[in-house]
């Protein structure tokens, strides 16, 4: 008889995790496809509310982990790839309306201005973490 | 990093699954190793030199 290793337990939570993730995420856009966002919006909050519940539970309260060194180390390098590439889209691209904008060919529109302050958000709170763990490192 | 990890788990008769068992890793991983696309973690090569009662250089060796 097999027995079930720690290991595997918890890469099936963590499947399940991204299963209610996603289905809330679905959930959302099917939701706002069909007006009826409301609904969408409730199913959304219960379902990653309690993904992200899952995922604490597992990571700070539990023996089981959810996944291995290599799958961290695959997520951080995603993590990584994810943010470097739209920091460089961001860069170019947010430049290029900035310039549009100061020569008067395209004004800057609201949504573009709350996405330039997202990112300089993001970029900048990157760049607090990064300066706490090398203090700490 | 180069290994010997398959040849010491087939000398061994051990599946992927019972060393990642045993050192409490995925089969994934182990394969990962086994075929140099992976280089383990200090903590893991200590655990996969514990099981194999042999040095961490007796498994793994530099590229060059």
């Amino acid at each position: 008889m097999t027995t079930t290793q720690p290991i595997q337990k918890g890469r099936r939570y963590r499947k399940l995790i991204f299963g209610l993730i996603g289905v809330g995420i679905v959930s959302l856009l099917v939701g706002m496809t069909v007006e009826q966002s409301l609904a969408g919006l409730v199913v959304y909050a219960v379902t990653v509310g309690g993904g992200v519940a899952l995922t604490l539970y597992f990571e700070h309260l539990s023996s089981i982990p959810m996944q291995d060194e290599r799958e961290r180390e695959l997520g951080e390098r995603a993590s990584s790839i994810t943010f470097q590439l739209f920091g460089y889209l961001g860069l170019f691209g947010f430049v290029a309306l900035l310039l549009l904008d100061a020569t008067g060919q395209r004004a800057l529109g609201s949504t573009a201005e709350t996405l330039l302050y997202a990112y300089a958000v993001i970029t900048l709170s990157w760049g607090g973490i990064y300066t706490v763990l090398r203090y700490r490192s | 990093m180069k290994n010997d990890l398959r040849e010491r788990r087939e000398t061994d008769d051990l599946s992927q699954a019972d060393l990642a068992a045993a050192v409490g890793v995925t089969r994934q991983t182990i394969n990962a190793i086994e075929r140099e696309r992976y280089d383990p973690s200090l903590e893991l090569a200590f655990e996969l030199a514990r099981h194999f009662e042999c040095r961490i250089e007796d498994i793994f060796r530099p590229e060059s």
